[in-house]
């Protein structure tokens, strides 16, 4: 049978080191530079794919899925300076960046359904390979003076570039999922929610200054994260052939 | 209620996949190298909350376990004099310890390494010569050597064979003053050049970073035996490049400056008769691998020819340094562009061609302390940079020899 998949997610970076270009000299006060992630539901994205499924019986079939797949993730860093030690003038420099990267990822998974109905729920769970397609980041930096009487804007500004240097080609890890899937006869629909888990580091720790437009305008470089990405589908299979014959259940009550 | 689920997986189904479970181990061996030693490359920026502080970095050097010290400067932007401060950090550059130095004022490149220890030049507040130990541990560095007879010390080098030079001001006398002392700051030597015009203001804002820098250092060449030392400084009426004998200190030739226009910024000997002279005039730098410059008589600065790079900064600093990356010789010729960033050119030492060219950090403003050899075979490069646009702060790259190939 084949198909088309499509969707959304949700990207999680999971930080295992964090880096800062800024070290801080008076090391008693809160450190700036440091970067604060968005949560999961802060950075959408999509995906969608082509289904080609092996059914291997009535309960279990095996799927391998091409997935196009947008993921962005957000974090921000705050930066501040405040006048011989009082808060009476300061300034604060604050950056956003948004990182939009889209994979290539070849996911083979497992489906497990229960049931005999035509709504089905299912299990899934399987390997995925993924290949980095491009990498854009872009960045948002605003400029605060602010003194006891009130706070003005000193500049802001975005830029958006290459960012691919910053990421390892390839990612791989794991899938897990459940759904629900509805026979239709002529086609099949089905609902999944799916986890998947980067076990491998997305960051390239060999470019992590190899732009200079980030480490010399921005003050940043990627911290070592893997990708947590929960995803919600819809999808749609076509059977290719008469169904085969189920296989043997034997149900003892 | 028990499910008995009897499946049978048709051969092909099987082959099929054990490939698809086998392609991500593939896929993962096929990838190229990623990751790297936690210390090979890396850009720091040494912060401080205050915006009203300033700090303005002299040297650097790499010390036990591929850590590094820091030698600057550090004032509060209300006050003239900065104060010695220093930085202890770890191989990733990550602070260790700091500490500042109230008692004295003015501190100058290089630390000196000698008799096992780290030390500088620096001067109190009635302008007095002290050589200071630095403490690895993170003390305050403490006071090692007086020579209140020299005022406003200005940059010291070490020599190949041990030896130390100061090149200082003598205020009274309106001269430069080049001393020359052994390995345990006795003085061998101490001998003034002097100057025609009184250079105090010019060097006070020198030192206190009001005004322009001025491009003094010492050296050494050696075209023979003997060799001769040199020193760049105020001497008549304009800032010139003194060769003296090492013996004594007494002056053999002079390369003259244009008063406030034109003056050498760095020389390094490429070979046993072969220099490399950088220099500014008139806003325009020029770097000059195969000079042609006499020790033993008077010349001038304009003559001394070489290629125009309009890309460096005006009057840009520049250091030059004799090393071995990945298994060459190699000279070193650092400085800064018009447009903020670090530019290192890479010298043959025997023929003086330019190898290769690298470019370093970008948007602030930034120019350069100081560049060092480090143990892993790369450059440690010791810059100011002004955060944000802003504020003077210390900035520190770490580059592999990896990114040095050429």
């Amino acid at each position: 049978m084949i198909g088309l998949k499509g969707g959304i997610n949700f990207v999680q970076p999971v930080v295992t080191k964090k880096f800062n270009i800024f070290n801080p000299i008076n090391g008693d006060i809160a450190q700036s530079g440091t970067k604060t992630y968005r949560p999961f539901y802060s950075n959408p994205g999509y995906q969608y794919a082509f289904t080609a499924l092996y059914k291997l019986n009535n309960y279990m079939d095996i799927r391998f899925e091409p997935t196009f797949s947008i993921f962005n993730y957000k974090y921000r860093a705050d930066y501040f300076w405040i006048s011989n030690g009082s808060n009476s003038e300061r300034i604060d420099m604050s950056v956003r960046h948004l990182q939009n990267l889209n994979y290539l990822d070849l996911p083979v998974s497992f489906r497990l359904l229960f049931g005999s109905g035509t709504v089905r729920p299912f299990i899934q769970g399987g390997l995925f390979y993924g290949f980095l397609l491009n990498a854009i980041k872009e960045s948002q930096k605003t400029e605060t003076y602010s003194n006891e009487l009130n706070s003005t804007i000193l500049n802001s500004t975005t830029e958006t570039g290459n960012a691919v240097p910053l990421y390892v080609r390839s990612r791989y890890g794991f899938n897990a999922g459940a759904g629900f899937d509805y026979d239709l006869s002529a086609v099949r629909l089905t609902l999944d929610i799916n986890l998947n888990f980067g076990i491998n580091q997305v960051t390239n720790e060999t470019g992590r200054y190899s732009v200079q437009q980030y480490t010399g305008g921005l003050y940043d470089i990627q911290d070592n994260i893997r990708l947590f990405v929960p995803s919600i589908n819809i999808g749609i299979i076509f059977p290719l052939q008469k169904p085969p014959a189920r296989s043997k259940l034997v149900c003892l009550i | 209620m028990v499910i008995d689920l009897k499946i049978k997986l048709p051969e092909s189904a099987i082959s099929f996949l054990l490939l698809l479970l086998l392609l991500p181990g593939f896929f993962t061996m096929c990838t190229k190298k990623t990751e790297m030693e936690p210390d090979e490359n890396w850009v720091r920026i040494y912060d401080h909350s205050d915006y009203n502080r300033l700090f303005n970095p002299l040297d650097v050097k790499e010390i036990a376990d591929q850590n590094f010290l820091v030698l600057a400067s550090s004032k509060p932007d209300t006050t003239v004099w900065p104060v010695p401060f220093l930085l202890g950090t770890g191989r990733e550059g990550d602070i260790i310890w700091s500490v500042y130095n109230e008692n004295y004022i003015s501190p100058v490149p290089d630390i000196i390494q000698t008799d096992g220890g780290y030390y500088f030049f620096c001067m109190d507040n009635a302008l007095g010569t002290h050589v200071l130990k630095i403490n690895l541990d993170g003390s305050s560095p403490e006071l090692y050597k007086s020579f209140a007879n020299f005022t406003y010390p200005l940059f010291a080098s070490k020599t190949t064979d041990g030896k130390i030079l100061l090149t200082s001001y003598n205020r009274v006398n309106r001269s430069t003053v080049l001393t020359c002392f052994d390995p345990g700051f006795s003085i061998i030597w101490s001998n003034e050049y002097p100057a025609i015009e009184n250079y105090e203001e010019k060097v006070r804002l020198h030192l206190t970073r009001q005004d322009s820098n001025f491009p003094f250092f010492t050296g050494e060449v050696k075209p023979d035996a003997s060799g001769y030392y040199f020193v760049n400084g105020f001497y008549n009426f304009v800032f010139s490049l003194l060769f003296v004998s090492p013996l004594n200190g007494e002056l053999t030739g002079v390369v003259n400056g244009i008063p406030y226009s034109a003056a050498a910024s760095s020389l390094i000997q490429r070979s046993d008769n072969g220099y490399i002279l950088t220099r500014f005039d008139e806003n325009q730098n020029y770097i000059n691998s195969e000079t042609s410059i006499s020790f033993v008589s008077v010349s001038n600065i304009t003559a001394m020819g070489g290629t125009s790079w309009p890309e460096i900064n005006r009057n840009a600093i520049v250091k030059s340094i004799k090393t071995n990356i990945n298994g060459n010789e190699i000279i070193v010729v650092s400085t800064v562009t018009r447009s903020n960033q670090v530019l290192i050119l890479f010298f043959d030492p025997e023929t003086g061609v330019m190898k290769a060219s690298r470019y370093f950090g970008s948007t602030y403003p930034v120019s350069i302390a100081s560049v060092t050899p480090t143990d892993e075979g790369g450059l440690a490069v010791l810059t100011r940079t002004y955060v944000a646009g802003r504020f003077s702060r210390i900035q520190l790259f770490k580059i592999s020899p990896e990114k040095l190939e050429f």
